[in-house]
């Protein structure tokens, strides 16, 4: 089975999921990403950057800026054409693009993949969140905040606390982490709101909060959504916050240097409590940087791929 | 017309017959095996040298009208390409679940549907709805459904909520001697799901489908029909704890009977790949140890029959999101190739496993159906309703080549054993390939 991300020569044509990524092309995207934040030349072949991401999406101007930053030109494309509910409206959409590349959003887990499939002739696709399937600019932007700051990932413990099921963020940094030799990668959340397969994404589930942050060098807390979030598999944030928010207490059982990571919005009071939430705000900048980075990475590698 | 079926190996598993036998036909009925009865002339010899001379196949599901994109409740008409399809396929028999966009829940809509039956057509046996619109609150006319044409009284894919009304159809049904032919899901629990529940699904973020849809869904049905005595036929189960609850039904003498589909006794969910919607079906595909627990509960008899679960879904209903994509895939004209695909590749008895596309739905619809008499077999008296078929043939299945209308098949692109080369139903040739 050919791996959709990749061309028959193994070279990256669209960027769906870290899944499966070969490690090259985790470290290439790593790589231009810093040496695009070096100030490297902007590419010189204008193509459009399409972008399908909701209107009130603040990624949809980031995405813009970065493309108009390598001299590519950001095509917004308006709701009607890429409605997420319209069966085969997506593949329509992209069966008629011309060749660049579409940054896609979309409610579906999958739909980077059909997307993909359907793509007309040298249209590239940047899955910028599928569902709860994928999410990859975000996660390797942790990565790369985890390598800037630690140098070596082949001995950390890292930990993943909250919503794990319903976090494409989530499942694309499990995949990168795991590719590039995170040895111990473990998840803390209610159990309602682990995935069933974790042993096979070659992820330790910790029974408790207190476990899960035991030695870790990194910490990861994943913003609760609760509207999102059945009654059926969570009764309330006020819960949550009470078994799962992190605490500085809490994060003493973790390593004294131990990295705190945010991989979205917090809310304090629950995700973290205000201590801890005080603390974030130089992290979430350097976290905003490294993924406007990636974003200029991931559109120079797919852009400078395009025939 | 008259028949004779000459030099063909036939096979006819309900008799236990394997072996060289020429066949006579007259008036739609099998008349005579190996010597022509007294004065019998032959209007026609079909030459079956080098084939199989099967009984016509007998599908326990499969959707034969308009798909449900052109089609209103008011205009459900059978689709002329699925029936081609079905006798390309050597299916002579089927039964036809109902339509979500056109359910058979009042007799004047069956009557108007089977107006378009015609000879030279498989036979069609259609379910009617168990409840008014499928809505699961209101019981059918099942007296006048069935003296309409319907067989049986099934509730569609998404099972049926309220118990009470379960209940209530089973008393029904029993108390006029009518069989509920039920896809035992739990419809709470099958909220949302597009795939089965476990590490696939998860990898992929798809919502998964625990198996306990099905098993607490037939804990209600096995728990009703012993308070009632319903008849129950249940369609497609597909996981090995729902096949153990049906082995211990069964053992304890409740009247059911079960079939499953051709696609989940050869594909698992990890075949799903790249989210490849050919391969979103309903139930969804499970995993390895599903798919070898519905081989051995085939293979050992304790499942009646091997479906198609025909779906004929178009090109747009497949080119979306894996989540938003029509399920099903068609089948029709692969249920001769898949069983012998399971012989193949199960090494499999032949004449057992061709049991379960002939005899065994054949004594499922007889004992509900007296329009199904012998149904599924080809000793003297039965209806001459016959597929032959070149054994040794491989295809590539390539669904531009296909009857159907629809080209989504997960099996698109392999190449499978068996080719149906003629089909007669009632003695009329009604299908022929030169190839």
């Amino acid at each position: 089975m050919l791996n959709p991300q990749l061309d028959r020569r193994g070279e990256l044509i669209h960027l769906l999921t870290t899944e499966g990524l070969p490690r090259r092309h985790v470290e290439r995207l790593l790589d231009t990403a810093r040496a695009l934040a070096a100030g490297e030349p902007p590419l010189a072949t204008p193509r459009p950057v399409f972008l399908s991401l909701p209107a009130d999406d603040l990624d949809r101007d980031a995405y813009a800026q970065a493309a108009t930053r390598l001299s590519l030109l950001p095509v917004v494309l308006d709701a009607q054409e890429a409605d997420p509910q319209a069966g085969d409206a997506l593949a329509q959409t992209v069966s008629r693009l011309e060749p660049g590349v579409l940054v896609l959003r979309h409610a579906a887990s999958g739909a980077a993949h059909c997307a993909a499939a359907h793509a007309a002739p040298g249209l590239r696709i940047l899955n910028a969140g599928d569902g709860v399937h994928a999410d990859p600019v975000p996660a390797l932007a942790r990565v790369q905040a985890m390598l800037d700051i630690k140098q070596d990932l082949t001995h950390l413990a890292v930990t993943l606390v909250g919503d794990i099921r319903h976090s494409c963020v989530a499942r694309s940094l499990i995949h990168a982490m795991t590719t590039l030799g995170v040895p111990d990668v473990r998840v803390a959340a209610p159990r309602t709101l682990l995935p069933e397969s974790l042993p096979q994404l070659g992820v330790r589930a910790c029974a408790t909060l207190q476990e899960g942050l035991q030695d870790a060098d990194v910490v990861i807390v994943l913003p609760l959504n609760m509207e999102a979030i059945s009654g059926a598999l969570l009764p309330s944030a006020r819960e949550y916050a009470q078994a799962y928010g992190v605490t500085l207490a809490t994060l003493a059982a973790a390593k004294p240097d131990a990295l705190l990571l945010p991989s979205g919005p917090l809310t304090p009071g629950v995700e973290v409590d205000g201590d801890v939430a005080a603390s974030l705000p130089s992290i979430e900048a350097q976290l905003a940087g490294l993924e406007q980075q990636l974003r200029l990475a991931a559109l120079s590698v797919l852009a400078g791929d395009t025939p | 017309m008259r028949l004779h079926i000459a030099h063909g190996r036939l096979i006819d598993p309900a008799n236990g017959v394997d072996g060289r036998h020429d066949l006579f036909v007259a008036d739609g009925r099998v008349v005579a095996v190996d010597a022509a009865p007294d004065g019998f002339h032959a209007d026609r010899v079909l030459d079956a040298s080098g084939l199989a001379v099967l009984p016509g196949l007998i599908d326990l599901s499969a959707r034969v009208t308009q798909p449900a994109a052109g089609a209103s409740a008011a205009s459900t008409a059978f689709a002329p390409a699925e029936l081609r399809a079905a006798l390309a396929g050597g299916v002579t028999r089927l039964v036809m679940p109902p339509d979500p966009d056109g359910a058979l829940d009042e007799p004047g809509k069956v009557e108007s549907l089977m107006r378009h039956t015609e000879a030279g057509q498989p036979r069609i046996h259609p379910l009617g709805a168990m409840t008014v619109g499928l809505a699961g609150e209101t019981l059918t006319e099942m007296g006048l459904l069935a003296r309409a044409g319907c067989i049986a009284y099934a509730q569609g894919e998404h099972g049926i909520a309220d118990t009470r009304v379960l209940w209530g159809a089973m008393r029904y049904a029993s108390g006029l001697g009518h069989t509920l032919w039920l896809r035992p899901q739990d419809p709470w629990l099958a909220r949302g799901a597009v795939a089965a529940s476990g590490a696939y699904a998860e990898r992929l973020g798809l919502e998964g489908l625990p198996p306990q849809a099905e098993t607490v869904a037939l804990h209600t049905i096995f728990e009703l029909q012993r308070a009632t005595g319903a008849r129950v036929h249940l369609t497609r189960l597909s996981t090995a704890a729902g096949l153990a609850l049906l082995r211990a039904a069964k053992r304890e003498g409740l009247p059911v009977t079960a079939d499953v589909s051709a696609h989940h006794l050869h594909l698992t969910d990890v075949d799903i790949g790249f989210f490849d919607t050919n391969f979103h079906v309903q139930p969804p595909l499970r995993g390895q140890r599903d798919r070898d627990a519905i081989h051995a509960a085939l293979a050992e008899g304790l499942v009646d029959a091997l479906c198609s679960d025909h779906t004929p879904v178009n090109s747009q209903g497949k080119a979306a999101p894996f989540p938003l994509s029509a399920p099903g895939a068609t089948a029709l004209e692969l249920l001769l190739s898949l069983t012998l695909k399971w012989v193949r590749d199960r090494r499999q008895p032949l004449i057992e496993a061709l049991a379960r596309v002939t005899s065994g739905p054949g004594a499922v619809l007889n004992a509900i159906t007296a329009d199904a008499a012998q149904a599924g077999q080809l000793g003297v008296g039965a209806p001459a309703d016959v597929c032959l078929a070149d054994l040794d043939a491989e295809w590539l299945v390539m669904p531009a080549a296909l009857q159907s209308r629809s080209a989504a098949s997960p099996f698109a692109g392999m190449m499978l054993p068996g080719r149906v080369r003629a089909t007669v139903v009632g003695g009329q040739l009604a299908w022929e390939t030169s190839v």
